[in-house]
Parts: C-alpha cells; structure tokens; sequence
C-alpha cells in the first residue's frame, strides 16, 4: 500500500542577481513510500537529497508536481488543514546543534509539537515528554537542562524524540547521524530501527553514506543532479545496479576490508552545477558508456526487474 | 635499522582552559618510516589532530603547551632543537600538511596560483638566504604549473588564475595538495583531507594521494575517523583514544585480529554493504571528557572485559606478536 506518493516533483529555484537563473534542485521525481517501509535516498552533495526531504513535507513547497500522502494531494490542502497533518509526518535534521533551540529547555522543545496539535493538559504534555525522552534513552533530568549541556548523540536523541512525540506516521530522516561518531552513530541507528518497527514508522532516509543507507533501509533511490536515477530493493541495488551512476557509487566507497581495495579504475569529473545541468542524462559526461543518443535525449525509467528501474538508454536495448 | 623519518616520543601535550586542563595527548609514540603511509585513526576529541598539528608546531602556544620529555624528530633531529630558520625551512620542504576543509584553508582574496606561489617563494628564499629577484618570478611560476599538473589538473594556466570560491570541492583540495607538495616534501601530514569530500571525489583524491606518494617518494600521515579510508590507504594504523594510542598494527592485520577492545567495538559498529542482516554491535557510552579522562586505561567504562586493575593501572603499549603493539591488560 502506498503511504507516500510523490509524483513529477520539481523545485526550481530562481537565483536572482544580474541575469535570473533557474536552480534545478528537483526535476521531475517521482517514487513511492509504502506503509512500514524505509525508502533510503542516496546520492553526493548538490543532488537535490535535502530539497527532497523539505519538500515532501512542503518545508518548501515544490514548484510543480504532486505528493500523495495517503491518497491525499498535500500540496492542495489549505493550510489549516496541512497543520493538522504535520504530527503525522515529521522530520529529523542532519545537525544536532543548529536544529534544537539553544533558549529552550528540553522539556520545552519535545513537548512543542504536542502543544502544536493542540494538546493543553500540562500533566499529559509532561507525561507524554518523559515517556519519550526515555524511550530514546534520556533520563528524567534531561527535561530541565538546555541543548548545549548534551552530547552530540544526546542532542540527536532529542531531535529523535521530538519528531516522534505526536506520534507521527511517516518521518523524514535527513542525515540523522552524518555529524556524530562512528561509535555513537551505530547508538542512535540502532535505536531508530527499533523505534520505527515498535511505532509502526514509514521513513525515507537520506544519507550521502551509502553503508548506513543500505543498513537502513529496504529499498533505494539514488540521485543525481536532481533527478532519481535509479530506484530498487536494497539488495537488488547492490548485487545488480543498473545505472552508471549507482554502479561508479558504489565503486567508489572504501569497503572496511583492506584486502579488498578498489581496483584503479578511474572515475572523471564532478556532479554537474544544478543552473546548467547537460542536456539528455545528466550523466552523460561522466559515464563510461556514454552513447550519441545520451548527449540529447533523456532517458526514460526502464524496468529492470519488476520493483527495480534505472533510466538510463542502454537498458532499452 | 634505517633513521624512521619521523619519529614521536613520549609527546604529552596540554591546553589551558577555564574549565581545567584537557590533556590532548599523554604520551603517544610512534614513528612513520619512509615510503610508507601511516594511517591515524580515532573518534572526535581523540587528539588526532592536536598530534598532527605538533610535528609542526602548529598549535597555538598558549593555551597548548607541550610537557617536557616529549621528543618529535624528522630525519633524526629533534625539530625542538633547531633554529628558527631551519625548522622554517622544514615547514614545506621537508615536512607539508593539508587540512579537511579547503575552502576554509585557502585564501579567498587570493588566485590559488599566487597561493602557491607564496610558499613555493617563500622556500626559495629560505633556502638562499635572499630576496626574490626578477628571474626568480618566472621560475616561481614554472613551479606553480608544475605543482598544479602533479596534481593532474588538466588545465593549470587556467586554474592558476581562479579564485577558491570559483573552484569545486574536489578541485581546491587539489590545489591544496599542489601546495603542499610544491617542495616535494619528504613527509605529508594530511588531516581528514577527504572526509569534506563526495564519495566519487574522495575516492579521485585518493589515487592521487597514492600516486604522487610513488612518484615523489613522500611519506604520508593519514589522520581519519573513517575506518573505510584507511583500510583503503594505509600500510600501518594507529588507534587513538583520549590521547594515547591503543592498538598498531600492520592495515590487514588490524582489521583481520583487532586486538582492543575499542578496535573491536569500533569494526563492530560500521555498517558493512557485505553484512546488512546483522545487527551493527553498538559501544556502550560515550568518549570521556579529556579533562578528567577516566583513571588507569581510559576505555574501562566502555569495555565489556574491563577487570579490576583496569581502573588502576594504565596499559603500556606492548608488542604481542611482530608488528602489532596493543595496550590492554588483557594480553
């Protein structure tokens, strides 16, 4: 069943200062979320990820295009209706320090989003904050205390519960542990699996790190340049990428296995400006299969196997 | 046995802050021979850094202060020792560091030609003594297209003309790269240069770093938290934690028989594309506060096999078995 559904999304952005230009941060994504899935989205800086993620909650509103959240067009709802929505999606940002509000004390910043719903009862508001706090492994005596007295996967922690306080059904998850160390990162991703299969989460987790978005998630989407390029189950994405992008991805991240070192083959080039992207695939000055066709005409999404498709031309051989 | 190139003894240094006194390193050896490169691995607040920015004398002094019986010699002679003008002379010659963030290490208001061209000037100079002279400019400049097409930037005339900002993250880290291997330094010191950097960047920098090693004969010290890039780059590993090294081993061996407890738990906590069913096995707690580190071995709070004397005693890093030196009460 699809939980979320994003159809055709674009989100151009106009940089004005002299000439206006147009920013293609997002063009044309389509993909689905269903119910108790994580859709990881993997893909490197500039490719349109965090536009994604504050999009498909209408952070930003997309400049065109559709998003389905249980069959309802979100983009289309008044706005006192989509405030009504937001405890059922939520998001988790990338970093623990600019996301909580230095002046607020815990206990203020994880109950919000309850008083946001309309929740008044103090007794529940604070009953509600502590159970939460303590599902994400925080003590009592975190409620009083200000974000700057915590641990970088303390604040995280925080960050986590508040998103998850309303209640939500589906959260975005924005490089939830990309500014935390190796050994507290594997604390708080453990801790997000557990609390999505107990509280029934759909997510879409983004991440430039493809192991975490692998370990995460059950199916992938990989984006370049923003647009997706290919979309498959996690398994499917590894043992058989069908796009040239996925396949240099993959290539290019270290394996924890010095026995296993890449061997040299040599990936050119950098992901192309989002004001000028090339015409066609946009990967076409980067791929080593590049073909004629692939300079002027954009591929379409070809199936490679029924939950699996890649656009790229030299599947519709 | 051949002079290592570098070698680190006994390095203790401390930072004066108004909390106390964080003891950044305490006691760290180590050594980095020629041709090879040493990978420094370890979490934030470990002292990677500090220790990297020591062997130059780069930390700011006060409120950083090295103790006294803390040795760093290059080539064999202890940098404490020698001249200013000779230890200036070491800074780019003999001995280059590159940083994580290029764009906040180059200078905006100036052409990355003319950036390297400054320290490529400045080294002519110490060298001779003397001021630049007018035919000294062009081979400057000769020096800086030469520095810029080692790094294997298709375009130097061009390039040298750019301003930072103009170029992309993977280029100024290039340029970076070029500038500190101008003089072609015997030693390069690299502080987490591509943890700023995409994947497919990262993995370019990578082999660049790996073949200019080869082709200029430079050792590099390859300071990282990510454990992947060192299994990808380095021959030889240390481990940091609060200040000491922990575990050193050959690359394979580290990662194939870790020994310590926090080698261990580190592995065990890294998502691996070749292990998605299980479970990634999390390390307890949290990395201790560097003012007040835990008493006897740092790590007895986190470790699932800590002992009595462990809270005690401090681990002397020992060798187990050829090329694999560990400090743990267990062995």
């Amino acid at each position: 069943m699809k939980h979320y559904s994003v159809g055709g999304t674009s989100y151009l952005a106009k940089r004005l200062g002299g000439k206006e230009k147009i920013v293609h941060a997002l063009d044309g994504v389509s993909f689905d979320v269903n119910k108790d899935e994580t859709l990881g989205v993997v893909g490197e800086s500039g490719c349109g990820k965090t536009t994604l993620a504050r999009t498909v909650l209408l952070l930003t509103p997309p400049t065109s295009g559709t998003i389905l959240f249980e069959d309802c067009d979100i983009t289309k709802l008044p706005s006192r209706d989509l405030r009504a929505l937001r405890s059922k999606i939520q998001i988790v940002f990338q970093d623990p320090i600019s996301s909580l509000d230095p002046r607020m004390r815990v206990r203020d910043i994880v109950s919000e989003p309850l008083i946001g719903a309309g929740l008044r009862d103090q007794k529940v508001l604070r009953e509600r904050t502590e159970a939460m706090l303590e599902r994400v492994g925080l003590s009592r005596d975190a409620m009083n205390r200000f974000p700057h007295q915590f641990s970088g996967g303390q604040r995280q922690r925080i960050g986590i519960a508040r998103a998850l306080v309303c209640e939500p059904e589906f959260i975005v998850l924005d490089e939830p542990t990309s500014a935390l160390d190796a050994s507290i990162q594997a604390q708080v991703l453990n801790l997000l699996r557990k609390l999505r299969k107990d509280m029934r989460l759909s997510s879409m987790f983004i991440s430039h790190n493809i192991n975490v978005v692998c370990y995460m998630s059950e199916r992938i989407a990989v984006m370049y340049a923003g647009e997706m390029v290919e979309v498959g189950p996690t398994r499917e994405i590894l043992s058989n990428p069908s796009h040239p992008y996925t396949q240099t991805l993959l290539a290019a991240v270290p394996k924890v296995d010095p026995t296993r070192r890449r061997a040299d083959t040599e990936i050119i080039g950098e992901q192309p400006s989002p004001v000028s992207p090339p015409s066609g695939c946009r990967f076409h000055p980067r791929c080593p299969f590049v073909m004629d066709k692939c300079r002027t005409v954009k591929p379409d999404q070809i199936a490679v196997s029924p939950n699996h498709w890649a656009s790229c031309h030299l599947l519709s051989k | 046995m051949a002079t290592p190139l570098l070698s680190l003894e006994n390095v203790r240094l401390e930072f004066g802050t108004e909390q106390g006194i964080v003891h950044a390193l305490r006691g760290v050896d180590l050594t980095v021979g020629t041709n090879e490169v040493v990978g420094l691995v370890g979490e934030s607040g470990c002292g990677k850094t500090v220790l990297g920015l020591s062997v130059l004398d780069l930390n700011p002094v006060p409120p950083a202060n090295l103790l006294p019986g803390s040795r760093i010699l290059f080539q064999g002679r202890d940098l404490a020792k020698l001249p200013r003008n000779e230890f200036a002379l070491v800074r780019g010659t003999g001995i280059s560091m590159i940083f994580q963030e290029p764009a906040s290490s180059l200078n905006p208001v100036f052409t990355v030609g003319d950036q390297i061209a400054e320290s490529i000037r400045l080294r002519i100079q110490r060298q001779q003594n003397s001021q630049p002279s007018a035919p000294l400019s062009q081979t400057v400049n000769q020096e800086v297209l030469e520095a810029l097409k080692l790094v294997r930037i298709a375009d130097p005339e061009r390039v040298a003309r750019r301003y930072p900002h103009e170029l992309s993250g993977g280029m100024k880290q290039r340029a970076m790269i070029a500038m500190a291997m101008a003089a072609k330094p015997s030693l390069l010191i690299a502080d987490e240069p591509t943890t700023a950097l995409d994947v497919t960047i990262q993995a370019q920098i990578l082999r660049l770093m790996r073949d200019l090693m080869k082709e200029v004969r430079t050792s590099i010290l390859f300071i990282t938290h990510d454990l992947g890039v060192i299994a990808e780059i380095a021959d030889r590993v240390a481990v940091m934690y609060t200040g000491r090294i922990v575990e050193e081993a050959n690359v394979e061996e580290l990662f194939k028989e870790p020994l310590h407890p926090y080698t261990q738990g580190l592995l065990a906590s890294l998502p691996k594309l070749s292990e998605l069913d299980k479970e990634i096995q999390q390390l307890p707690g949290s990395v201790p506060d560097a003012i007040n580190p835990p008493e006897g071995c740092s790590f007895h709070p986190r470790c699932k096999f800590a002992m009595d004397h462990c809270r005690t005693k401090t681990p002397e890093l020992k060798t187990i078995k050829p090329g694999h030196k560990v400090a743990c009460h267990l062995y």
